[in-house]
């Protein structure tokens, strides 16, 4: 077995990002043959075969950035099913390397590539540089790219009271804190939250409603999917696709749940792109699950899954965090029964989902075990009033409640 | 030049104040107080204190050679010195210049680089310009022997000589023993020879002899003062010894100690080979000097270099501050 | 009306010098007889004399030396360098008693080294260089090199009047190229001050940081590139040494990109220099890399074949430009 690595094509390049496989496991290489393609900060090229033989595992995939020397596959020995000699494959001529720009790498598990100007003037602007797409090279966010969001945000929001500069207020407090205490700087993710949050809800009027809903049925239909997915699909089986689901079912009937206000006019999103809040140390991301509408169950499922652990290892793409048109959250496995979300700008709900909890609960005159769950839903009252969430909410509490497995 | 009996005195006296000037310093040394080689040499005081003595306030010098008597006799006051070997220097040079390296134009010195003759043509150019400008001034440049062979020494000679600038360079041949160099061992006649390569006059002196070095350099100053272009003057020294410091004591015949033992040798190769006896006992022979009297110059001469170093002790280091100023001129 | 060329204005300047100030002196090989080799100093001999234009042997150390020794009995010399290219040769005086003259030892050497640098005129490595750097390097010297006709006068003028010895670099190529007229002249400023760039051109997309023969390069890729709807700022340093840095951070926080452009090789030029300077005073403002257009790191070659690829271009700015341009 021969490990096949991302090379180091410059003294001072450190990584390299996988840009095309050109065998697929369990193809046939042969030593010198182009096996993969990459592209670097000073030049993308093929890399041929270090040995002969079946690559029999790909463990960076396409679009993926990896530090030089890390294992990108491997090539063992063993023929598998083939019968006769493998097929002599034709060696190619290298293309050649377009001369190289001062390239701008593709977006790594940083977050969004962007230059020292554009996080200044995200910063002082308070923009979230996850929610823009970048035009520059690589999917760079370039100067132009901040200045016209910045001029899309100057339209003012019509109830926002005050026209105070977009930016966390300055402390009300006028005493600073007595008694002992340890300053820490903020990271960039958390001046990133702070701004956005106080931003929120400054922005929207935050109403809160809350139902509790039976969600017995969908606790089995997880244990009984469960086993199935993980082994025949590979995909981790949360509860969270099965929320996303009835809710993404609920805001086809309820559209004003699924806009957003610009200015004046209400933009009722088609795309059914639903956020799903990932806690991280120090933070929290919002990846989005695009046409959850169009998913399968199945699909939906392994879209949750891979956005989670892409978020919690911070190899989300850009794209992954923009976009959304609702956004569904859960407080954490901690104990706490709901709680009152503050919405994902620009949209104008949020839903919250709380524990899964066993409670003892009326059924037909009788008292029986279910499993209960609190929902918040976080509502612009700007857009939609305590009406329309109630019933927003009853019908997601009626699909959740009726879980069926036709559904899938 | 025609000197009276107080004139001999004060020669004798700078002489005098040269060697025990050098001497403390040489203390400071060994006890740590200075860092860097010292780079002096016993023997030099005839050359140090002649050269300088007949040029006017009005003459520039430069030396390359460790002159302090030079320096000594252009105004610069022994306090001065010895803050210079402490790093602790008033302007101008403010403890930046290194040791050895005294300049002050206002007292017609020009500080050298350490190079052996890169003021050569500096003070050919100093020459020339007095020339042009009518001013009624020479210049004088002293070196080693071994710098005869550098460029700097050709270019700027040679530039003097083509102008006929009034020029004076004294070229100090060190005794041959122990040295390298391609002069070593060379005789009077070689520097002769190239003297005439530039159409110049070689004058031949005894660099141990203090009156002699007057005289000669005299000569070349009226030379240079009368158009008929620059002189070099070749001065062998009998007898020096270097002392750099680190682990050498300090030196005889550096050492005043020396003079003063009775045990010493009168043998009159010794006594011609060291300035100071040679002089004194010139004085002495001709009856200008008493032993009283010398033994007072003797005294005022320890009563300087004490005040000297009182002063220098009392000097603060320059500050870290002042780094970066006077790089450039900056208008007032 | 007449037309003035680089070569003129460097002329007028020291003869107008020479006028004002009887201190002026001028040393050199072959600049009084002959006239100077690019006749810069033809008749000056006649009008001022033997004492004030001096013939010197060839000894550039020598005469360099005695330039510093005049200009400490008062004389302010202007030492010539028939080529640039010689200054080699007086390296030591310059950079160990020249530069180090009034730190040390509060003697100001107020000289003017002058002479011809740069290439394009097919010379050969030892007739093109731009020695710059090496007195960029040595604290105590200040280094200056006009590109415009007026700038050859104001900044001679300037580098005459001024107490500190003061590198020249005039561009053999502008000699007699680049042209004003009289009248243009006369309503500038006299006395350009030592240590200010000026913004050639305007523009909002990238600053182009440059110097000497080198801006008229940047001003032909700055037309190219104006029609692709790509526009550059054109900065003139002019003075290398003291350095405008606050003109250059000025535009690189408004345009927020830069290159730096210049005929120097590439290692250890002033274009790294800069680039420091940005990184470490601008980072925030850049939006994208540092980018350097210079020669390679090769003595200047003979061959107008090779010499041509050595010598940066209007299309080596142009294409550098572009990719920073949509980086």
């Amino acid at each position: 077995m021969t490990d096949v690595i991302m090379p180091q094509m410059g003294e001072s390049i450190a990584e390299g990002t996988v840009t095309k496989w050109h065998k697929k496991v369990g193809d046939r290489v042969e030593r010198d043959e182009p096996l993969f393609e990459i592209s670097t900060d000073k030049v993308d090229t093929e890399i041929p075969s270090p040995v002969s033989g079946i690559l029999s595992e790909i463990r960076v995939g396409e679009g993926q950035t990896v530090p030089v020397n890390t294992v990108v596959g491997v090539i063992g020995d063993k023929v598998t099913k083939v019968t006769g000699t493998p097929p002599a494959v034709p060696r190619q001529a290298p293309s050649p390397s377009p001369a190289a720009p001062p390239a701008a790498a593709p977006p790594t598990e940083r977050g969004p590539r962007s230059s020292p100007l554009v996080r200044k003037m995200a910063r002082e602007h308070a923009i979230d540089l996850l929610k823009l797409s970048g035009s520059g090279q690589g999917g760079r966010i370039t100067k132009q790219d901040v200045l016209k969001q910045l001029e899309s945000q100057r339209a003012p929001a019509v109830s926002t009271p005050s026209k105070a500069p977009v930016k966390a207020p300055a402390a009300v407090a006028a005493a600073p804190p007595q008694g002992r205490i340890e300053i820490a700087p903020m990271s960039g993710i958390r001046k990133s939250i702070a701004e956005h949050m106080v931003l929120s809800r400054r922005t929207s009027a935050h109403v809160t409603t809350v139902f509790e809903a039976d969600v017995s049925r969908i606790v089995q239909a997880r244990e009984s999917l469960r086993r199935r997915f993980e082994k025949e699909d590979g995909v981790k089986l949360t509860y969270t696709p099965f929320f996303i689901r009835a809710v993404t079912s609920a805001l086809k009937s309820f559209p004003a749940l699924n806009a957003s206000i610009e200015g004046d006019r209400i933009l009722y999103r088609k795309d059914y792109n639903i956020g799903v809040a990932v806690a991280l140390e120090g933070g929290l991301i919002v990846p989005v699950v695009h046409h959850a509408d169009e998913k399968s169950f199945l699909g939906l499922a392994r879209a949750v899954s891979d956005l989670a652990e892409r978020a919690r290892g911070k190899k989300l793409k850009p794209e992954e965090v923009q976009g959304g048109t609702f956004t569904v959250t859960n407080p954490g496995p901690y104990g706490s029964l709901f709680g009152t979300p503050i919405i994902n700008q620009p949209q104008v709900a949020i839903l919250g989902v709380g524990g899964i909890h066993k409670r003892p609960v009326v059924v037909n005159d009788a008292i029986a075990v279910r499993s209960m769950v609190y929902l918040a839903l976080s509502f612009d009252h700007r857009l939609v009033d305590g009406a329309l969430a109630d019933q927003f909410m009853a019908d997601v509490k009626r699909r959740l409640e009726g879980w069926d497995e036709k559904i899938l | 030049m025609s000197l009276g009996k107080r004139q001999l005195h004060e020669l004798l006296f700078y002489m005098i104040l040269t060697r025990k000037l050098e001497e403390s310093l040489a203390r400071l040394h060994r006890d740590e107080r200075l860092s860097s080689p010292l780079g002096l040499r016993s023997g030099l005081e005839a050359v140090s204190v002649g050269a300088a003595f007949v040029p006017t306030p009005k003459d520039v010098l430069a030396s390359s050679l460790p002159t302090t008597g030079a320096l000594l006799l252009r105004g610069v006051k022994p306090a001065e010195i010895v803050l210079e070997f402490l790093g602790k220097g008033a302007e101008p040079s403010a403890g930046r210049s290194g040791i050895r390296h005294f300049g002050d134009l206002g007292r017609g010195i020009v500080a050298t680089t350490g190079h052996a003759a890169t003021h050569v043509s500096v003070m050919a150019g100093m020459a020339f310009s007095a020339q042009v400008q009518r001013q009624d001034r020479v210049a004088l440049a002293l070196v080693s022997d071994e710098a005869v062979a550098t460029g700097d020494f050709h270019e700027g000679v040679n530039f003097a000589a083509v102008r006929k600038a009034p020029l004076v360079v004294v070229v100090v041949r060190f005794p041959s023993a122990g040295r390298t160099g391609p002069l070593a061992g060379s005789e009077v006649s070689q520097l002769y020879e190239r003297a005439r390569g530039y159409g110049l006059t070689s004058l031949p002196v005894d660099g141990s002899d203090l009156l002699q070095v007057v005289q000669v350099v005299e000569t070349a100053m009226d030379r240079a003062k009368t158009g008929e272009g620059p002189t070099l003057i070749e001065a062998p020294l009998r007898s020096s010894t270097r002392y750099f410091g680190n682990d050498d004591a300090v030196p005889a015949p550096f050492g005043e100690a020396a003079r003063l033992d009775p045990t010493r040798s009168e043998n009159e190769t010794d006594v011609d080979a060291n300035p100071i006896w040679r002089f004194e006992r010139f004085l002495l022979q001709q009856d200008w000097l008493s032993e009283a009297e010398r033994t007072a110059l003797s005294a005022r001469a320890d009563e300087a270099v004490s005040d000297a170093l009182r002063a220098a002790d009392a000097a603060p280091s320059p500050s870290a501050l002042a780094l970066e100023d006077r790089l450039f001129h900056r208008a007032s | 009306m007449t037309e003035v060329t680089y070569l003129e204005a460097i002329r007028q300047a020291m003869w107008e010098e020479m006028e004002r100030d009887p201190r002026v002196i001028l040393l050199g090989e072959d600049v009084g007889l002959y006239g100077g080799a690019f006749k810069v100093t033809a008749g000056f001999l006649e009008k001022f004399g033997k004492d004030r234009i001096i013939d010197t042997p060839i000894s550039e150390e020598g005469y360099t030396g005695v330039a510093i020794g005049a200009a400490f009995n008062g004389l302010r010399p202007i030492v010539e360098f028939q080529f640039i290219d010689f200054i080699a040769n007086a390296f030591n005086m310059i950079t160990n008693f020249a530069a180090k003259s009034r730190y040390r030892w509060g003697a100001g050497v107020p000289i003017v080294m002058r002479g011809p640098s740069g290439g394009g005129v097919r010379a050969g490595p030892f007739h093109s260089q731009n020695p710059e750097m090496h007195f960029v390097h040595t604290p105590g010297i200040k280094v200056v090199a006009p590109a415009t006709v007026s700038d050859a006068r104001g900044l001679m003028k300037a580098a005459i009047r001024d107490e500190d010895p003061v590198l020249y670099l005039e561009h053999k190529k502008l000699y007699r190229h680049v042209k004003a007229s009289s009248a243009d002249l006369e309503s500038q400023e006299d006395v350009v001050p030592i240590g200010k760039a000026i913004v050639r051109r305007v523009g909002e997309d990238i600053a182009v940081v440059t110097y000497s023969a080198m801006l008229y390069v940047a001003l032909e890729a700055a037309e190219i590139l104006a029609k692709e709807g790509i526009e550059l700022e054109v900065i003139d340093l002019r003075s290398l040494v003291p350095l405008d840095k606050e003109l250059i951070l000025e535009s690189v926080r408004r345009v927020n990109k830069v290159m730096i452009l210049h005929e120097d090789t590439r290692t250890g030029g002033m274009a790294g220099e800069i680039a420091a300077i940005v990184a470490e005073e601008a980072f925030d403002d850049l939006d994208g890399p540092i980018v350097r257009v210079t020669a390679p790191d090769t003595p200047v070659p003979y061959a107008a074949a090779l010499e041509d690829a050595f010598i940066p271009r209007a299309e080596d700015v142009v294409r550098a430009a572009r990719r920073l341009a949509a980086y």
